[in-house]
């Protein structure tokens, strides 16, 4: 394992703009070799980060997309029922069918069974809870357990990494397990850099008022407040095609009907208010 | 490491004593890792203990406030920032708003503590008051006139009134922490109690939120409402296996050749397992009925074979409205006020109570689950025995919030006593904290008929 520090400078080389705290947490999470828990916002950058981090420390991404319903034939691994029954009535002879050959390797084990990766568990809320109890066998030993073939235990250095959107309390024995980070919105600092990252020829001074804006417009209490990427969408369009009022294309910045009348309404409040 | 190891470990123990536990293989993963850190100074490493220990925001924020207090180091975090626009006179204005020494903004509250004069101390007044008695003196609107600019732009012109609400907060907050200051001076010269900070917002009573602070609380609200739809669910899951349906197994085993390789079994109970919410919004529930609808639509924003009923003197399904809402509309509900009065307005749980068991769709031979957020004042109205067992025969498990002081209960025109008797469990519910509580230490019992 890389065992040197990540610096803050690395990830901004990647297009990651980061805190100083999250990087803290992600050099423990690799030096404690722990499953590193993220959860905040929809929008903030949790996916990313594990995206940034494969690219940095070169290892591969294996991702496994959480949802309702999903069990141990679609995360961990499934016997090839149809083959298995194929070789039986073909080969006639006796055969053991409980190989490798046969089984159909899921996320968790291709991450077990890879050397160098990074397991990113996105969205784990989204989950039933049976799924994480499932989960803790691989998260704290680095283990999974087939029956027909024995225990296969995988190496020391790959990264797990894992997402949550909060929308319901995860159990004490994953979150034991794990290190936390709550990455709220990004702060003025930080989405200032992102935005003079991604849009191109603006002036530094106007991206501070675009990210300051953003902070406001996270404040409105609307129903669905912009993400990170909203917003830098949003300023990339107007600012590169010269769309002046700040009303313009809001279909881009903000997704519900509501929200949107809200957001002019205040706009204009504003400047009745102070002209 | 420069914290030593028995600070940690005593600081251990403060933790637990202030209900605040961590795994122990927490700490030693924690000292390890500052080992081989070899940061500079304590405040780093603290910081990092911020980061490490927790495995959650609740912890996070009590964390904060231990590590204040047991080692005078205050986590840093953000600051907003303050934009300098080309309008502004004085250019380098904004560069004197950090609170070093040095700078002009350290001295700005206490020149406008010293412009506005003595403060009495003796009036029973928090310091809440002074602060608003001083944000209208003369010299905190100069400070602040400064901000009063028109701009050309309308994103110069928000970025400004963002910098004035950014500056003001800040101007506050240390304004705030003077006269606590002051005020610690003349501490024995009144009350002791009006020293006391404000309570955690989690055990203030709903009733003295104010928007801000309701806001947040509603958000959370409706995620504990998602909450229970997730044990809801779980139980209903729960009752689903029963007997092996063959017609399907053997259907399913075609894709394999007609080998049995999946079983296929049907729900032990046949009916789905019903939740049935309801909750009372009449005049006596107040602000109360805002949390209870909140938490409503958590539910039903889960879970869709849900109902859920607010009453007055009827039932009013709305289950459909809440699918449809979005959380900052719920008000809306309570604003049609008119449109669910079936007759004069005051509440009536008897009729409320005999058109729910009368209603064969709603209620059916499965097990169901009742949830009732009210105050059980009936307006000396009479309740009947019947309706009561009734109800207790109709619904399996009956869950209670009620919103009154305990104290209160079975006075006046409260007839909570008739229910309590039914309820599978109830509970006083005024605060976020008994909210989670109760919600926590729900239970669905497994009845099979």
């Amino acid at each position: 394992m890389n065992q040197s520090k990540i610096d803050i400078k690395e990830f901004e080389k990647h297009n990651y703009f980061a805190t100083k705290d999250l990087v803290d947490v992600v050099n423990a999470a690799i030096f404690l070799n722990k499953p590193l828990l993220i959860e905040g916002p929809a929008g903030t950058g949790k996916t990313y980060l594990a995206k940034t981090l494969s690219k940095l420390l070169q290892k591969e991404l294996i991702r496994l997309q959480c949802h309702e319903g999903i069990d141990e034939d679609k995360a961990i691994y499934e016997w090839n029922y149809k083959k298995q029954l194929l070789s039986i009535q073909n080969e006639k002879n006796e055969k053991d069918l409980f190989t490798e050959d046969y089984l159909i390797e899921r996320p968790i084990l291709q991450s077990i069974k890879n050397d160098n990766c990074l397991f990113l568990v996105d969205e784990i809320d989204r989950s039933d809870e049976e799924f994480e109890a499932l989960l803790l066998e691989v998260l704290a030993e680095n283990q999974v357990t087939i029956p027909e073939l024995g225990t296969i235990v995988g190496k020391k250095n790959n990264l797990t990494i894992l997402t949550s959107n909060a929308t319901r309390e995860l159990s004490e024995a994953l979150r034991r397990r794990c290190i936390y980070f709550y990455l709220d919105y990004p702060s003025v600092e930080i989405e200032t850099k992102v935005i003079l990252n991604n849009v191109n020829s603006i002036s530094e001074d106007k991206a501070k008022k675009y990210s300051l804006f953003s902070a406001f417009l996270r404040k409105l209490n609307l129903n669905k407040p912009p993400s990170l990427i909203e917003t830098v969408e949003w300023v990339k369009y107007n600012h590169e095609n010269n769309y002046d009022q700040l009303d313009s294309n809001i279909g881009i910045l903000i997704k519900d009907n509501e929200d949107q009348a809200t957001y002019t309404e205040k706009i204009k409040q504003d400047n009745e208010f102070t002209n | 490491m420069n914290l030593q190891t028995d600070d940690v470990i005593n600081f251990s123990a403060i933790c637990k004593q202030n209900n605040l536990q961590f795994p122990s293989e927490r700490f030693s993963d924690l000292i390890n890792y500052l080992n081989i850190q070899g940061l500079k100074s304590v405040n780093d490493e603290l910081q990092i203990m911020y980061h490490l220990l927790p495995s959650n925001k609740n912890e996070k924020d009590k964390l904060k406030d231990l590590i204040s207090q047991y080692f005078g180091y205050v986590i840093k975090q953000d600051r907003p920032e303050f934009i300098d626009l080309d309008e502004y006179k004085d250019k380098n204005y904004f560069d004197n708003f950090t609170d070093d020494v040095n700078t002009r903004f350290h001295n700005i509250p206490k020149d406008i503590l010293n412009n506005f004069g003595e403060i009495d101390f003796s009036r029973p007044v928090s310091n809440m008051y002074w602060l608003n008695q001083i944000k209208k003196s003369q010299s905190y609107e100069n400070e602040i006139s400064f901000f009063n600019i028109s701009f050309e732009t309308e994103l110069d012109q928000i970025v400004n009134s963002q910098n004035k609400e950014n500056f003001t907060n800040n101007l506050d907050m240390k304004l705030l922490e003077l006269i606590q200051e002051m005020r610690n001076q003349f501490k024995e010269s009144y009350m002791p109690n009006e020293l006391s900070q404000k309570e955690n917002l989690e055990e203030t009573d709903f009733l003295y939120t104010n928007n801000d602070e309701r806001n947040k609380l509603l958000k959370e609200t409706k995620v504990l409402g998602m909450m229970l739809a997730n044990k809801f669910i779980k139980h209903s899951n729960s009752l689903s296996k029963g007997k092996l349906n063959l017609r399907k197994t053997i259907r399913k085993s075609l894709q394999n050749g007609g080998s049995l390789y999946s079983t296929v079994f049907k729900p032990r109970v046949k009916k789905k397992p019903r939740l049935i919410l309801l909750c009372d919004i009449s005049g006596s529930m107040a602000l109360y009925s805002l949390f209870g609808l909140t938490l409503l639509f958590g539910i039903v924003q889960r879970f869709r074979s849900v109902k859920a009923f607010v009453f007055i003197d009827g039932l009013t399904e709305i289950t459909k409205d809440l699918q449809k809402m979005k959380i900052n509309n719920i008000k809306s509900i309570l604003n049609n006020w008119n449109s669910f009065v079936k007759a004069d307005g005051h509440s009536d749980y008897q009729r409320s109570f005999d058109e729910l068991i009368l209603n064969k769709k709603i209620v059916n031979s499965s097990t169901n689950s009742l949830l009732v957020i009210g105050d059980a004042r009936n307006n000396y109205r009479s309740i009947s025995q019947e309706t009561i067992s009734k109800l207790s025969k109709s619904f399996d498990n009956i869950y209670w919030m009620n919103p009154e002081r305990k104290q209160y209960w079975n006075t006046g025109d409260s007839r909570f006593m008739d229910f309590q008797k039914v309820c599978e469990s109830y509970s006083e519910v005024r605060n976020f904290n008994q909210l989670k509580n109760f919600i926590e230490n729900i239970n669905f019992k497994k009845v099979i008929k």
